[in-house]
């Protein structure tokens, strides 16, 4: 067995050397490599969760108002419809009011016209019919040399003219 | 056209091949199991094994230092790389022993895996097996033969050897310092044969020095390992005082030395007290300086029995006295067989880890060797990414076994666990560190 054990190169100082290698290498590792690490993976890890459920608390919130403010939208468009609806009856009733008042002035000043018209008509009636009298007395005083004398003959013209459709048009 | 360029490829590969087979072959390797000592602190002999494992260990812990020295959230550069190497080590261990576990086990598991890697990974650099200090085998050998405690023969008590030694070497120039493995040096070496008496073997030690240094020959159907009859010795003796480039024996007459470290020659008739190198090239070997650490059973035993112990503490922690009952059941003698069989089988892991391990490196040491001995080009490059292969596969397998016989150790057994649970002492959170399952049983 010794023997077998020189052959090998299995010495017990190595053995024990090597253990002892090992044992200091794996301490040393341990402080110097594996806690740093572990610890800067579980922070890591720790950040990263934390950022994701941050994550998903914003993204919460962000839907909650999204949807407030998709609801006051919706409020402000109604109402909005609403002005709008009201303003559109009002203009309505103004407008056709404004179209009654202005049918109704129009008719008044036509009416208005019509009669000033008319008035303007009887005067011109009344102007003609006197100058026509005056005209035709002294045609007609040309014409009979003054034969009659003027309130005879006045009455004369104005029977004749009453005859006359002149009047009536 | 295709055909015109494979042909050549193939032509300049083979081209290749011969010109490193003719002018760059490595010296013809002398294989030798055990690490090799280099220098000797007290009781420790410091191999060059030994000595590579000490420079993986520093090579570790600086990269350990210099990756962890300033850690940032955001990882770069240097700090990433060892990150992702740490991350992969840690994923493969948790994925096999579930994360509380896994944690548990990491500090060990991760300690072989960066150890056996780097160690296997700095094995493949150039001056490993290339460069190496010098032994002057020559004055060994007949320190050896002249020492009544040699330390490498093993002289019995009745003043024969009992076993067979073989000094190695090759003509050198120099035999002090670091020296290059010299490519094609004519090695020679000299067997200390079974039954010998040390004076039989000086004899034949001088007559195997006038062969190799002069032109003497033996004597026809002599061979240098049978024991040489003295008119031979005489002859070889004035070969080798004749010859100015040859060792040459210092005999008691000449008062040179001491006479306690003295053969006496019947051959001769008088006690040789050295022999003088000092005019001829020395017959020495070059001791590599770095070879893979663990291509060297004490190396890998080392890791075996640290692996076995932690894995037997860890089973005894989570269960307590009940882990035992696994291997010392006597319940009934088929029972009794099959634990004494699980206690046979853990131990044959300590040996069957040490020789997995050792046997692959080993072997790849060799084929490195031998191939850049036989076929110095491109050959031993595809060589050379092999090993790199290996070194992490049985840094890995070294790793993952011990976690596995880890994660069976702390599992207790199906039937055993319903039993205790019945009684109201097992709780499922087995292995709860520092609360040893057993004390609570006692209680």
């Amino acid at each position: 067995m010794g023997t077998a054990a020189d052959a090998l190169g299995i010495n017990l100082p190595q053995l024990i050397a090597q253990i002892l290698n090992f044992v200091i290498l794996l301490i040393v590792l341990r402080v110097l490599l594996y806690k740093p690490i572990l610890r800067m993976l579980d922070e890591r890890r720790e950040k990263i969760a934390a950022g994701l459920n941050a994550a998903d608390i914003a993204r919460a919130e962000a839907a909650s108002a999204q949807a407030n403010i998709q609801e006051q939208l919706n409020q402000a468009r109604q109402q909005g419809q609403e002005i709008v609806a009201n303003a559109q009856g009002i203009a309505t009733r103004i407008q056709e009011e404004q179209r009654e008042q202005s049918a109704r002035d129009r008719e008044e000043a036509l009416k208005r016209a019509q009669a000033e018209i008319g008035i303007e008509r009887d005067r011109a009636i009344a102007q003609l019919r006197g100058e026509f009298a005056d005209l035709t007395v002294g045609a007609a005083e040309k014409v009979i040399n003054q034969s009659l004398d003027r309130q005879a003959h006045q009455r004369i013209i104005d029977e004749a003219l009453a005859q006359s459709s002149f009047s009536e048009n | 056209m295709k055909r015109v360029k494979i042909l050549a490829w193939v032509l300049g590969i083979i081209v290749w091949l011969v010109i490193g087979f003719l002018i760059a072959r490595g010296p013809q390797p002398e294989l030798v199991v055990p690490g090799e000592k280099l220098w000797q602190v007290g009781p420790l002999k410091i191999t060059n094994t030994l000595f590579t494992a000490w420079i993986s260990m520093i090579i570790i812990i600086v990269i350990a230092y210099f990756g962890t020295r300033s850690m940032k959230l955001l990882p770069s550069g240097f700090q990433n790389f060892i990150e992702a190497g740490f991350s992969y080590v840690l994923d493969q261990i948790v994925e096999i022993a579930g994360d509380k576990n896994g944690r548990r086990f990491f500090t060990l598991t991760a300690t072989i895996f960066f150890f056996i890697c780097i160690a296997n990974w700095i094995a493949l650099l150039p001056v490993f097996n290339a460069i190496g200090v010098t032994e002057d085998v020559g004055h060994e050998v007949f320190h050896e033969l002249s020492s009544p405690n040699p330390g490498k023969l093993s002289l019995a008590s009745n003043g024969t050897y009992k076993e067979d030694h073989k000094f190695a070497g090759t003509k050198l120039d120099n035999t002090g310092g670091v020296y290059m493995i010299k490519s094609g040096a004519k090695s020679m070496d000299f067997t200390v044969n079974d039954g010998e008496t040390p004076a039989q073997a000086a004899d034949r030690y001088y007559v195997f020095l006038a062969t190799k240094f002069t032109d003497f020959k033996l004597p026809a159907g002599d061979s240098i390992e049978q024991p040489q009859d003295a008119q031979t010795v005489k002859a070889a003796v004035a070969a080798l005082n004749a010859e100015p480039k040859a060792p040459h024996l210092i005999t008691a007459n000449e008062q040179h030395g001491s006479n306690e470290h003295g053969i006496e020659s019947s051959a001769l008739g008088t006690t040789v007290t050295g022999v003088d190198f000092s005019k001829a090239q020395r017959f020495g070997t070059v001791i590599p300086l770095f070879r893979s650490a663990f291509a060297d059973v004490s190396n890998t035993l080392a890791i075996a029995i640290i692996s076995f112990v932690m894995v037997e503490f860890w089973g005894i922690q989570s269960l307590g006295i009940g882990y035992l009952k696994k291997f010392f059941d006597f319940s009934s003698p088929i029972n009794f067989f099959v634990g004494f069989l699980e206690l046979i089988s853990e131990f044959v892991r300590i040996i069957s880890f040490t020789f997995r391990l050792f046997g692959n490196l080993f072997g790849g040491e060799v084929l490195i060797v031998m191939i850049t001995y036989i076929v110095p080009f491109l050959l031993v490059d595809i060589v050379y990414g092999m090993e790199l292969f290996f070194g992490f596969i049985q840094a890995a397998i070294f790793a993952l076994l011990t976690l596995v016989f880890a994660v069976m150790a702390t599992e207790s057994h199906g039937e055993e666990g319903h039993a205790e649970g019945s009684d109201g002492h097992h709780t499922p959170e087995h292995g709860a560190p520092g609360i040893p399952q057993g004390a609570a049983q006692v209680q």
